[in-house]
């Protein structure tokens, strides 16, 4: 005669895995849903925030073993699924399939905030989420390249379909303007023009939509943070002083303006000597590691100088997809997770605001 | 970050906030226009009043209440002006009861800051 078991057994054992993010019991955060106990075997999902979470494996092997030592189970099923969460923002009419619009910045040009942005954007895809990178770089548009699509977008019912490519759904200022010719454009006009590209570009259902910011703070960032709710901002700086310093100044604009800046990513952190494989810190070492400890925001990563990823964003293909087993590949994976598990806490987190009307 | 808990807009009157501290703050319409920092109201450079504060209207009414991101709020007022942005600080600092008042009061310092914030300010 095999031992009963029941809901309430399991659920009790599920109770001891704890998200380390959120802090809380996978039972309390409403992960674990289709429970299904037939004689010794039990079955079930676990619903995650973000398809990109960077404890997947260690959440799926507690789980398991937690259910697997109550008596007279045999065999445990688990499976894991993703429903990222929406930002808690106002509801803006346009935009409405898009949960989550993460801003990409830094203090200034050059520190290769567009590859960064490509190659996060891709990894999330690569995880499973739908995805949107928006190129806002009015000066120096590079996304087209990158996704090796330069050339016209269609416009479709008045809406501007956004191009394809790597999985990923993108839009770039670089399209307003072809080839060598330059966007010369006063603030009102560069307002006008990221404001369309929020509104009137057909984005549909995404998890993510990322923006890519040109350098400094602008009128594309005061339009961001006017126009959309933002679930916040990443900062990508090299690790020299003087970078590290204007840097600063786009995250204060961002506090600024209440944006939860969701962590800093140290590009172009040190070059691996080809021929010796010795460590050179070109721009000096764990400068944005420090300055982030400081401040108090996630440190989300340090990114190599790799000639494979300056190659295959000039050849149209980031290297997270074009060589996925390169070091510098997992290494942007391991950065998508960590900015995803601090989406996930930043949503967990807020309380939807709305302005309510009363009568007189 | 201060920013609101709730907001709630009480007819044409009045707007009430309450803050992410619990504080609660009341505004009439007509304070919050005698507040507009946009550049019609404020000279941009030198932070000088130019709205005559005593000519709005003793009843005005708000129209219009939205949210501006995740730092301000956008408000249309019965007069048909419409282009400030209220930060959040800015609505805290304004806040007229009585408790925030007191706090407020060694003004010279206070207003010699406020010219500085204007300076630095966002919208």
């Amino acid at each position: 005669m095999p031992i009963e078991i029941s809901d309430a057994q399991v659920l009790e054992a599920l109770k001891s895995v704890q998200d380390p993010d959120l802090h809380k019991d996978i039972v309390s955060l409403g992960f674990i849903q289709n429970l299904r106990i037939c004689e010794g075997t039990v079955a079930f999902d676990i619903n995650l925030t973000t398809p990109a979470c960077p404890v997947k494996e260690l959440l799926q092997s507690q789980a398991r073993d937690a259910v697997a030592a109550i008596p007279g189970v045999e065999q445990v099923n688990v499976t894991m699924k993703a429903e990222v969460k929406a930002t808690k923002g106002p509801d803006t009419a346009a935009l409405k399939g898009v949960k989550n619009i993460v801003a990409i910045g830094s203090g200034k040009g050059g520190v290769g905030k567009s590859t960064v942005a490509a190659n996060i954007a891709v990894a999330f895809a690569m995880d499973g989420a739908k995805v949107g990178l928006l190129d806002a770089d009015i000066y120096g548009p590079s996304i087209p390249i990158m996704m090796g699509q330069p050339g016209e977008t269609l416009i479709r019912d008045n809406l501007i379909q956004p191009k394809v490519a790597h999985g990923i759904k993108f839009m770039s200022m670089g399209f307003f303007a072809q080839g060598d010719q330059p966007l010369i454009w006063r603030g009102p006009m560069a307002h006008r023009a990221v404001e369309q590209c929020l509104t009137d570009v057909e984005w549909g259902d995404l998890d993510y939509l990322f923006v890519d910011l040109p350098p400094g703070t602008g009128d594309v960032h005061l339009t961001l943070v006017q126009t959309v709710p933002l679930a916040g901002a990443v900062i990508v700086s090299t690790p020299q002083d003087l970078g590290l310093t204007i840097s600063k100044k786009t995250l204060r604009m961002l506090q600024e303006t209440n944006v939860k800046i969701l962590g800093i990513v140290e590009n172009m952190s040190y070059y691996l000597c080809t021929h010796c494989n010795e460590r050179e810190n070109i721009f000096g070492r764990g400068g944005a590691k420090d300055a982030s400890l400081k401040m108090g925001i996630p440190f989300l990563g340090e990114i190599p100088l790799d000639t494979a990823i300056r190659k295959n964003s000039d050849g149209g293909a980031p290297i997270v997809i074009s060589e996925p087993k390169s070091a510098s590949a997992k290494i942007y994976r391991d950065i998508a997770r960590a900015l995803a598990a601090q989406i996930s806490i930043a949503n967990f987190n807020s309380v939807k605001l709305e302005v309510v009307e009363e009568p007189a | 970050m201060i920013a609101p808990k709730e907001i709630r807009k009480q007819g044409g009157k009045s707007l009430k906030i309450t803050w992410s501290d619990n504080h609660p703050s009341e505004y009439t319409f007509r304070l919050l226009r005698q507040n507009c920092q946009c550049a019609m109201c404020v000279d941009e450079r030198s932070g000088a009043q130019i709205l005559k504060k005593e000519e709005v209207p003793v009843a005005l009414d708000g129209l219009q209440v939205n949210i501006v991101g995740n730092y301000a709020l956008g408000i249309t007022f019965g007069d048909g002006h419409s282009t400030g942005i209220f930060v959040y600080k800015h609505l805290r600092k304004i806040c007229p009861c009585e408790q925030c008042k007191a706090e407020s009061k060694p003004a010279e310092a206070k207003i010699y800051l406020d010219k500085e914030d204007l300076k630095t300010r966002v919208d």
